[in-house]
């Protein structure tokens, strides 16, 4: 309990307790918001913003429970005070057409692009549909290999299972996503063939699932401000 | 703190895998819903990553979503005013067309795709993401259609004149079509004579004096939108093609100024051609000039409905610039092959190579990704991180080609520094193969991952499967075909195949079915044995067979001098 005891010195206001805090721990957190693309002097705004948040009253650093190592729950807290401060208007702000125009010099040719913009919203809706069909966990796995760029290495230890029972969870999920997908754009849309793969093809391209996945996660969650409690964001 | 969300706590327990399953499933309710928890938890995993996709500090690459002779352009939002942009890295060292483009940043015109920033070796540009003007031209658009873009990037040439700048390498690749159809240009000066001193710009396009090595200029730009205006008009660059007999007097009269050899003879200035440009056609008879106005605004306005509801058109994927030898592709591959074989390909899996020894070259394809197996305990070192990102985890070391260039990289090991020179360069071009088959029969090219595949008749030979790096093609039918394969490591491979008809020479009969055999031009002809088939002349070139009896033989075709000409062989059932 150490970085428990050593929490409770700063927050009592212990001189040499805080200057460690702020020379260990405090100052490393600067890489954490460069790179979320803060600039230098956002940065160093940030960081005092944490800094008061961690050791004003109330002081964050009190519901410390020591049950995490200290320099993991601190990172945890400024990301999040991060996230907050941002707020991610590109993100939020797509639309499913613009999502269907993003195209890698391998992707599809203009013309399949022609067509998926013609029928972009009922892609979209289609998928989002399919999407909420899976279930939470397949969901944030895929979202956390497609939006946040973690391993299936990364991902297994998240869930203490092995690299191979991830990737076959992600690849059921692509697989039901892609067969819900399928039968509600022949049902609804009466599309067939090449017309047909030429969405299916979106799904395959961890490019394109990402922006799909994109404008979900959109919809599903927006950043909440830090201070006022508020419910899940809607 | 929020208080539906997770404990920060216990998101850094979750990150070291230390939560049980109950616990976890709880969480993954509210991590479904919760962004900034399931951003917070990943960061905490992510530890340590290193961000390979920043440029200038603010700039977040995304998807290529194009490649020029300057550099790629990649999709990237803007960290800082949180708005997506384009971004464009150069392939040189080169101030000179960052310093133009500087200019170019304060000139804003409805028709020309805005500059938001330039900075070291990158220019940050408005993100347009329509088809490129050529693109558009290949979908066959109305004549008055292209007419009005074509005036729309000629406005926009003059207003850039006007501020006293030039484009230096016009082109129907350089203007974008946006989304409300507007003709918007792009690539302003970026063509600037290029640090080494040669001369940027298009061959096709360039003016005579800019061949002859002369710096670019508005006399030049002119030429350039001529060149530009006649492909538009004529589907073909002038010397080429024609252009259509419906084009007016004015816009002809445009072109062919516009084009003159001699600079002075070309129009003073993109101003004073788009006067000319925007002449109505002069007519000995008003009422057909008034005709003609409502003709061409009823098209326009029928094209205007027409693009709201645009007919799925599927093309074959084919080759960007088909080699001469290569043969015509008798009927058009099957649109669904070519939307598999794209499918297939950007199938995630990278083949994961073996590093090649230190000092040796790394090629890579421009905006491809090669991943080799990392040694342990590495450290990177790059010496130009704009040209070549490394990447990666335990399990893999990605190079990422951002632009065009040459750049060394250096892993160290237990202290030891291994470096190697990576090149990212546009596709060489690799012999081609000649491959015979027969039908049935595969053949199989290995590469380091392939970013495009296109096969000129899928119905003669396709791919049959692929793994790692190794594509099979499988012949299906005589005929022949060539596929080209674009590999991660900057190859062109050409295979030229010819499938052969089954059993190649044998006649394949059936008693009592007449059969039509084309032979080269005979006089007599011979069946051994005697009696299996008989055998009328109908010409020249041809005979009927009637076949007998089951069993093989050989037809012979001889000459008026009892000379073979062809021997058959031949089959009954
Ligand atoms: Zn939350």
């Amino acid at each position: 309990m150490d970085e428990l005891a050593f929490a409770r010195s700063c927050v009592a206001g212990d001189a040499e307790a805080i200057a460690r805090l702020d020379r260990e721990f405090l100052s490393p957190l600067k890489n954490v918001f460069r790179s979320m693309h803060f600039d230098a002097s956002a940065s160093d705004e940030l960081l005092q913003q944490v800094r008061e948040r961690l050791l004003v009253a109330p002081a964050r650093l009190e519901t410390f429970r020591g049950t995490a190592p200290l320099s993991a729950w601190l990172r945890a807290v400024a990301t999040r005070m991060a996230l907050n401060a941002r707020r991610d208007p590109f993100e939020a702000g797509r639309t499913g057409d613009a999502v269907l125009e993003l195209v890698s010099v391998a992707g599809p040719a203009a013309e399949v692009r022609m067509l998926r913009l013609e029928h972009a919203s009922t892609f979209a809706e289609v998928f989002r549909e399919a999407f909420r069909s899976l279930s939470a966990r397949e969901r944030n796995a895929l979202r956390l290999q497609c939006l946040d760029a973690l391993t299936l290495e990364q991902i297994a230890t998240i869930y203490s299972v092995n690299k191979a029972t991830v990737s076959r969870w992600i690849s059921s999920a692509r697989e039901s996503l892609e067969k819900r997908v399928r039968n509600s754009l022949v049902e609804r849309v009466g599309l067939s063939g090449a017309e047909l793969d030429s969405f299916i093809v979106a799904l395959r391209s961890q490019l394109e699932l990402a922006s799909l996945l994109r404008t979900q996660s959109s919809v599903g969650a927006l950043p909440h401000p830090d201070p006022s409690p508020r419910g899940r964001g809607e | 703190m929020n208080a539906s969300c997770l404990d920060d706590e216990l998101i850094a327990r979750i990150a070291r895998g230390l939560v049980p399953e109950a616990e976890l499933s709880t969480a993954d309710d509210h991590l479904d819903g919760c962004e900034v928890c399931r951003r917070v938890l990943a960061s905490l995993v992510n530890e340590g990553a290193h961000d390979s996709r920043m440029v200038g500090e603010r700039y977040e690459l995304g998807a290529l979503v194009g490649a020029g002779a300057h550099g790629l352009v990649w999709e990237a939002r803007d960290v800082k005013l949180e708005r997506r942009v384009a971004v464009k890295l150069m392939r040189h060292q080169s101030n000179a067309p960052l310093s133009e483009a500087r200019l170019m940043a304060r000139v804003s015109h409805p028709s020309v795709v805005q500059v938001f920033d330039v900075g070291d070796r990158f220019v940050a540009m408005e993100f347009v993401g329509g088809p490129t003007l050529r693109t558009w031209l290949a979908k066959q658009q109305p004549l008055a259609e292209r007419l009005r873009v074509m005036r729309e990037a000629g406005d926009a040439l003059a207003a850039v004149h006007r501020s006293g700048l030039v484009h230096r390498d016009f082109k129907p690749d350089n203007v974008l079509i946006d989304a409300s159809g507007r003709a918007r240009v792009t690539d302003f000066g970026l063509a600037q004579t290029e640090g080494d001193g040669s001369v940027g710009g298009t061959p096709a396009y360039m003016a005579p004096e800019q061949l002859a090595g002369k710096a670019g200029d508005q006399k030049s730009d002119q030429y350039a939108f001529c060149v530009t205006l006649f492909e538009a008009l004529a589907g073909k660059r002038p010397g080429k093609g024609e252009l259509p007999s419906e084009i007016s007097s004015s816009v002809q009269s445009v072109i062919e100024r516009g084009l003159s050899k001699d600079p002075h003879a070309r129009f003073a200035s993109m101003d004073e051609l788009l006067v000319t440009f925007n002449t109505p056609p002069r007519s000995r008879w008003p009422w057909f000039a008034a005709l003609a106005a409502v003709l061409v605004l009823s098209i326009s306005l029928a094209a205007t409905l027409n693009s709201t509801t645009p007919t799925p058109e599927l093309k074959p994927v084919a080759p960007p610039q088909p080699k001469s030898n290569a043969p015509p592709t008798e009927k058009k591959a099957a649109p669904t092959k070519a939307l598999q074989l794209d499918r297939d390909f950007l199938e995630e899996e990278p083949l994961i190579e073996t590093l090649p020894p230190a000092g040796s070259e790394i090629a890579l394809a421009a905006g491809c990704v090669r991943s080799f197996k990392p040694p342990r305990a590495t450290r990177v070192f790059i010496e130009d991180d704009f040209i070549v990102n490394v990447a990666g985890n335990a399990d893999e070391l990605q190079f990422i080609a951002r632009t065009f260039g040459t750049t060394k990289v250096s892993l160290e090991t237990n202290g030891k520094k291994r470096t190697w020179t990576v090149v990212v360069r546009e596709p060489k071009e690799v012999a081609a193969t000649r491959v015979q088959l027969k039908p049935e029969q595969t053949y199989s090219v290995e590469t380091i991952g392939l970013h495009r595949l296109s096969i000129g008749d899928s119905s003669v030979v396709d791919v049959s499967s692929r793994e790692g790096g190794t594509v099979t093609f499988q012949a299906l039918k005589a005929g022949r075909t060539n596929a080209l394969l674009w590999t991660n490591d900057a190859q062109r491979i050409e295979v030229v195949f010819e499938v052969a008809a089954p059993g190649p020479g044998v006649v394949q009969l059936e008693v009592g079915v007449q059969h039509v055999l084309k032979v080269e031009p005979f006089d007599k002809v011979r069946v051994k044995p005697e009696g299996r088939v008989s055998v009328e002349i109908v010409g020249y070139t041809e005979v009927l067979l009637l076949p007998r009896e089951v069993g093989e033989g050989t037809l012979e075709f001889l000459d008026d001098d009892g000379k073979p000409v062809e021997s058959r062989a031949f089959r009954v059932r």
